[in-house]
């Protein structure tokens, strides 16, 4: 639920990022076929969407993982706005108690932007995201 | 949380398209730049 909640975000605003030539890429941590089918059920298929089945990237950058990550009181307040939102649990196909994040990179490697989930749910916003690569790109 | 994260060391870790393709994570910031969204899962 929270992975298409934070995917539909950043695609109301990828015609925007790409005119202003950044990249806009999701990673997961599943197969290649169920990147496959979850980027085909976003509709997103001018997206990249990417897999890391082992992990390495999620513990190169920190990212939380292990059930205590997932049991967090700010976890209700989450699910309460994706579900006001229309979205809905679907079948977990990767890693249930990896939390993910956000990193905006300029050209050259420069992280500019980095966020890392405390719990499910705990995303940055999308408009601060999105200004953030704007001003990376120049405009 | 904010973090700000080595990239030069994240660069060269791959990952896979949905073709099962290996990509270095570093080729997003290749050209230009980039947002990267790490998912929980596909769900």
């Amino acid at each position: 639920m929270f992975c298409r909640e934070q995917v539909a975000g950043f695609r109301s605003r990828a015609a925007e990022l790409k005119h202003a030539g950044v990249k806009l890429v999701f990673i997961g941590n599943g197969t290649p076929l169920m990147a496959k089918d979850f980027q085909a059920f976003m509709e997103v298929p001018e997206l990249p969407v990417w897999t890391d089945p082992k992990r390495q990237t999620y513990r190169h950058l920190g990212f939380k993982r292990g059930l205590f990550s997932v049991l967090d009181l700010s976890l209700l307040s989450y699910a309460k706005r994706a579900l006001a939102a229309g979205f809905r649990q679907g079948k977990t196909q990767g890693d249930p108690v990896q939390q993910g994040g956000v990193l905006v990179v300029k050209r050259g490697g420069e992280v500019v932007y980095g966020f890392a989930s405390a719990t499910a749910g705990d995303h940055p916003p999308v408009d601060e995201v999105v200004a953030k690569a704007l001003s990376a790109a120049g405009r | 949380m904010f973090f700000r994260p080595d990239a030069a060391t994240l660069a060269p870790l791959t990952v896979l398209t949905t073709d099962g393709d290996t990509v270095p994570v570093g080729s997003a910031w290749s050209e230009g730049p980039a947002v990267l969204v790490w998912l929980r899962h596909f769900g």
